[in-house]
């Protein structure tokens, strides 16, 4: 579960390209947002909040 | 009946008989529980017990549910969590579409979408698309800019003719306005305090030196930190603020200060506190990838990255 303490942020990766990701400070950890997709389009995420 | 009769002595013949009644007796229950054990041993293999299945059914809904991958390239994920919402654009192989969704992820993590903008109408001919996104800590104040000529960004032979309108919403989407016109490779660094940071060029040479920053709608220029340096790029951070980043240099911000050193990246705030990635700084004896904060004076780790070396893509 995610923990309220969500963070945002992009990981650039070498040869990936920027990977979006949600950082979760309370359990420490770190997960790349899984893909989103609207009419087809693969999107990037570059604002995450409540 | 009289108490003698109760208390008359037993007689040899009538404890015999008294023992082979319990010799009888216990070979009968014997027999009774042998036959009851096999029935309930047989109906259990033809008829496994509910208690098993239950305990089946609890484990299985107890334990997490694996969260399907949409693309197979892209492991360790997770979805957008309920009640988050996030801004996007489409990516394609010819650049970002100019297209501004708003999704949510409602209960069940069932996600929406709202169509904030749609500047695809505004190109004129041409493949490639240039759009670029800016906002304010808000989310309120939304900036926008989107290639209104034939080419954008791809300017050959060092010169950019292209041209971007910057479009400002103060809703969340709601309302647009222009708040004016950048070159075609020019982008939106941020928004702050309702007017839009842009990198745009002072005539149509492509150069490093020819860059420039300014704000919008007033025109108000944005000096750089260090004027003698080539290659800034400006970056409105919310939570942070401005900050200057050079080609393999720290994140300044605006006075020069440090903001983060060489090699991490402010990636915003949280209650009052800045966190940013890193690599090699967050441990010097590895490459590791961490989130962590910075004061200045001291460096914490507090998020490692441990995910896969190839931070959950897989080739």
């Amino acid at each position: 579960m995610i923990a309220p303490t969500l963070f945002f942020g992009s990981l650039l990766t070498e040869g990936h390209g920027e990977v979006a990701v949600l950082i979760d400070l309370t359990a420490g950890k770190v997960h790349p947002l899984q893909p989103l997709s609207v009419d087809g389009y693969v999107l990037l995420p570059f604002a995450v909040g409540r | 009946m009289e108490n003698g009769d109760i208390m008359a002595p037993w007689t040899e013949a009538s404890i015999v008989r008294s023992i082979h009644t319990a010799r009888l007796a216990a070979v009968v229950v014997a027999a009774v529980v042998v036959v009851v054990l096999a029935a309930t041993l047989l109906h259990h293999r033809e008829n496994p017990p509910a208690t098993s299945s239950t305990t089946d059914v609890t484990a299985t809904l107890s334990s997490p549910t694996p969260t399907p991958t949409l693309d197979p390239a892209l492991g360790y994920a997770v979805r957008l969590p309920s009640g988050f919402s996030v801004l996007a654009t489409p990516e394609s192989q010819y650049g970002q579409v100019p297209l501004l969704y708003d999704l949510h992820a409602g209960a069940e993590g069932k996600v929406t979408h709202d169509l904030l903008f749609d500047g695809r109408g505004l190109r004129v001919g041409g493949e490639t698309w240039g759009f670029s996104v800016g906002f304010d800590e808000s989310k309120r104040s939304i900036a926008v800019a989107a290639c209104v000529t034939e080419e954008c960004g791809y300017g050959g032979g060092g010169l950019d003719r292209g041209e971007s309108v910057v479009l400002l919403s103060p809703d969340g989407g709601a309302t647009w306005r222009e708040v004016g016109r950048i070159a075609g490779d020019g982008y939106i660094a941020g928004v702050k305090d309702g007017e839009v940071l842009v990198g745009d060029r002072q005539n149509s040479a492509s150069t490093l030196a020819n860059r420039m920053w300014r704000w919008l709608p007033s025109g108000r220029p944005q000096p750089t930190p260090f004027p003698d340096r080539q290659g800034a790029s400006a970056r409105v951070i919310p939570g942070s603020g401005l900050t200057w980043h050079y080609p393999t240099s720290p994140y300044y911000a605006s006075d020069g200060t440090i903001v983060s050193p060489e090699g991490s990246v402010p990636i915003g705030s949280l209650s009052g506190v800045s966190y940013f990635w890193g690599e090699g700084v967050c441990s010097p004896s590895t490459q590791t990838q961490c989130v962590r904060t910075h004061d200045r004076s001291r460096v914490q780790v507090v998020v490692p990255w441990e995910g896969p070396p190839d931070c959950g893509l897989k080739q």
